[in-house]
């Protein structure tokens, strides 16, 4: 890397926010370069400067000056942290019950949202592979198992002395989409 | 049932103030540092950290619990002191090179010359000033950056929190910022 990289990296050097191979490269390359290193203790020194500067101290009255200018009302909750403040303090036997109330409501929305809809069953087209509208009955074409080895190729007597090996097409998944039954 | 819930909301709200009031006393002499560094002088800091404090007290509802306190006032401190100085553009900016008007005509700001070593500075009264006085030239988002790195410690990350923008942002800043700093200082560092 060349100086004007490094001297663009110094200050993130210097706080520690530097990784892996750029922190390595950085001080790589200052232990070679007079002049990054120059740089580099220049800015160190004006990052010492001001974190050595004395604090400076307020009036002894500022904190009850502050507390007085704050309104008598108290500070209003956003709903966000009202319900993070009720589950990170200490327990309580209104929040237990109230952490139950949710859990039980909760519970009850899911049985509510699971539950089959006969109306949906009956709006939806039924398939000739399903016999009954209850999913289960499926009728005896799609019930036949696969064979293990299916024929891809079928023979018919052709010229060539092997004969000719066609493709046999597969059977269609979906035959009432197409309309075909085969 | 009704009775029941603003009982338990008045005490919420009694802890908070309480709560409040004792960050409050722990924070402010840490706040009033910071608004010092960034406003310069001391009436303008107290008026900043008066006015933190009570936008805080206003907003203490959206306060994520998870954040370090100080963190969020700062957040608050840099968004009102950038307000400020948007109220009042002729603040306390000088530059060092901009012409200072005088009786006798214009004439430009000049650091004195120190023959003291920068270790005996450091600690010395004069620098103090002179740092204060190159803060000042600083542009406020520079500044601001360099005040929560330099004197609070923050991290990059915790600097892009409080300020609302990217890490490479805030890197770039304290860069500037600081080799702005050097510039300013430069009689006295070197």
């Amino acid at each position: 890397m060349n100086c004007h990289r490094i001297q663009n990296m110094i200050s993130v050097y210097i706080d520690g926010e530097l990784r892996g191979v750029e922190m390595l490269s950085v001080r790589q390359h200052m232990s070679d370069c007079a002049e990054c290193k120059k740089e580099y203790e220049s800015i160190l020194l004006v990052k010492r400067s001001i974190g050595g500067l004395a604090p400076k101290t307020p009036p002894s009255d500022l904190a009850d000056r502050i507390l007085e200018r704050l309104p008598s009302t108290s500070p209003e909750r956003g709903i966000l942290t009202s319900l993070r403040m009720y589950f990170m303090g200490t327990s309580h036997p209104l929040k237990l019950a109230g952490v139950g109330a949710m859990f039980i409501l909760a519970a009850l929305i899911f049985v509510h949202n699971n539950k089959p809809q006969q109306s949906m069953i009956a709006d939806r087209p039924a398939s000739p592979a399903i016999v009954n509208n209850d999913f289960t009955t499926v009728s005896p074409l799609f019930a036949t198992p696969r064979k293990l080895r299916p024929d891809y190729f079928t023979f018919t007597p052709g010229n060539s002395f092997a004969g000719n090996w066609v493709p046999i097409p597969p059977p269609n998944p979906y035959p009432w989409l197409t309309g075909s039954s085969k | 049932m009704v009775e029941l819930s603003k009982t338990v909301s008045l005490t919420y709200q009694n802890e908070d103030r309480k709560l409040f009031d004792d960050l409050v006393r722990k924070h402010h002499k840490q706040a009033y540092n910071v608004a010092y560094r960034m406003t310069g002088n001391n009436a303008d800091a107290e008026d900043l950290v008066q006015d933190t404090f009570v936008k805080a007290y206003r907003f203490f509802g959206n306060y994520r619990r998870d954040m370090p306190f100080e963190n969020w006032l700062y957040r608050i401190m840099s968004n009102m002191f950038v307000d400020w100085l948007r109220r009042r553009p002729k603040a306390q900016i000088r530059s060092l090179d901009e012409p200072v008007r005088q009786e006798e005509g214009e004439t430009t700001l000049e650091l004195p010359d120190k023959a003291e070593g920068p270790e005996a500075l450091l600690l010395s009264h004069e620098l103090d000033t002179e740092m204060q006085n190159a803060l000042a030239t600083l542009p406020k988002d520079f500044r601001i950056a360099v005040v929560l790195s330099d004197l609070e410690g923050l991290s990059y990350e915790e600097i892009s929190d409080v300020m609302g923008t990217s890490i490479g942002t805030v890197r770039s800043r304290l860069h500037r910022g600081r080799n702005l700093l050097r510039q300013r200082l430069k009689p006295y560092l070197e």
